[in-house]
């Protein structure tokens, strides 16, 4: 491998079609925690996946590689020599060298880009919370709105059944009055006779 | 009452080929048909070549996406069963890769008159491990740990993909998008398709078929290992086992030719039929 390669500052690999490790250069050696490369060469590259990101990986990477050539910013967790996880993101190109097909991959470490990433998406869910309870409260009141505008219009019906049985009333009043009058009328009449 | 459903839009259904009899190649995981490229074509003159994306995946009907009908494999199996019937598939080769096995199983063992062959790709019937008798490849956490990763990767995919749609449609770039990111998919759909997917267990299911099925084993294939492979031929009455030469999760995509003629002589091998029916 190219010298310059070897130290260049990101993870280089290189994946024979049967996914596994042709090369490896020594950042990634060190990133991961292996000191020679012998312990790499030859692996699948399985090795260095964490569980989660085995299945990512072998699900994805061949369809992606073989069909579109390429690979861009896939995200997957390596695993070091002490086990620790080791978050990156993954290009890989498909190449054919020496008569054989090649896949090239970059890793580029993104502990802290991760971080913030969590920090973001710690920050949209309590957004996406707070949304939720406000939505909730904005339809408790629209409910409780509904209500009162019902009521008032229960008021006001009242309001006019009321003044219609005052009317009522008063016409039963006259009424009253007029038969009153219209009784004792004839009682005057009479003591005329 | 499915007559409603235009399953062609649905299903973003295509019929290709010469033959009477159809194959129908059902993806794996998350995937669209797509992942068919390399060998469906190798099949056009003898059959009639179906090809179709699960709901939610490639250019299906995303509107049509129920997430209580695809949280469980087999809504995706009626799904298969409504395209069978559709095309009025008879004696049909049903050829599944992963996931898709699986779901064509079900398919096949709750309308096995349509189905002359099952050719399970990778089959897996349960991924999790269930000790001591069944070793699946897969702890739980493994697969908590994959469903956090798909949020990862499709974070914002249908933000900036329904965004980019609206805006732009007539961006040249964006059909290229779409052809190259035949596995992007929305995380919540994807989230459900997994778990359906690596926490179903139809390891029943194996006895019940009632159609010839041919299991097509990778090497070092770490999502449907041997050990599955071998157990699927153990529990599936009368199948025949392949052990292929190819290695990985994706023979039809990493070894095209080895699947093509590994399919065709099964299929040269067994008595035509179809014909005169």
């Amino acid at each position: 491998m190219d010298e310059r390669l070897n130290t260049v500052p990101c993870g280089f690999v290189s994946l024979t079609e049967e996914l596994k490790i042709a090369e490896v250069n020594t950042t990634l050696l060190i990133l991961l925690g292996y000191s020679e490369q012998t312990k790499l060469k030859g692996q699948p590259i399985n090795l260095i996946l964490s569980g989660p990101s085995r299945i990512f990986f072998n699900i994805y990477f061949t369809p992606l590689a073989t069909l579109n050539n390429r690979v861009d910013e896939m995200f997957l967790t390596l695993q070091t020599t002490t086990g620790e996880n080791l978050p990156v993101l993954l290009n890989a190109a498909r190449h054919e060298i020496n008569g054989g097909m090649r896949y090239e991959c970059i890793v580029f470490p993104i502990r802290r880009q991760l971080e913030y990433e969590q920090q973001v998406n710690k920050a949209e869910n309590a957004a996406v919370k707070a949304k939720y309870k406000l939505e909730l409260l904005q339809a408790s009141i629209t409910h409780k709105q509904q209500i009162a505008a019902k009521l008032e219009e229960q008021i006001e019906q009242y309001d006019q059944d009321l003044l219609q049985k005052k009317l009522e009333l008063e016409a039963i009043r006259v009424e009253l009055a007029q038969l009153k009058r219209s009784s004792q009328t004839p009682g005057d009449r009479g003591n005329e006779r | 009452m499915m007559d409603m459903v235009d399953v062609y839009k649905r299903n973003h259904v295509n019929v290709s080929g010469h033959g009477e009899r159809p194959i129908i190649f059902a993806p794996g995981f998350g995937c669209n048909q797509n992942m068919w490229r390399l060998i469906a074509p190798a099949f056009e003159d003898q059959y009639k070549v179906v090809l179709f994306d699960y709901v939610g995946t490639g250019l299906s009907d995303h509107q049509a996406y129920d997430p209580i009908r695809y949280g469980d494999l087999l809504g995706y199996a009626e799904d298969l069963l409504q395209i069978c019937e559709a095309i009025d598939a008879r004696d049909a080769i049903l050829v599944g890769h992963s996931v898709g096995a699986t779901i064509a199983m079900l398919a096949a063992n709750r309308d096995p008159q349509r189905f002359a062959h099952l050719i399970m790709i990778g089959p897996s019937p349960c991924y999790v491990n269930d000790p001591p008798d069944y070793y699946g490849g897969f702890t739980k956490e493994d697969l908590e740990g994959l469903i956090e990763l798909l949020d990862k990767n499709f974070a914002g995919w249908a933000n900036y993909l329904s965004g980019a749609v609206m805006q732009n449609p007539d961006r040249p770039s964006l059909s290229r998008e779409l052809e190259e990111s035949f596995c992007s998919i929305d995380p919540e759909i994807a989230r459900r398709f997994a778990v359906a997917t690596f926490f179903a267990d139809t390891r029943q299911e194996l006895q019940k078929v009632r159609v010839p099925a041919l299991i097509m084993q990778c090497q070092g294939d770490i999502i449907a290992p041997v050990e599955v492979g071998e157990y699927v031929h153990d529990q599936l009455p009368g199948s025949i086992y392949q052990l292929m030469q190819a290695t990985g999760h994706c023979p039809h995509l990493s070894h095209p030719e080895e699947t093509i003629s590994i399919i065709q002589s099964y299929l040269d091998s067994i008595p035509t039929i179809d014909s005169t029916e």
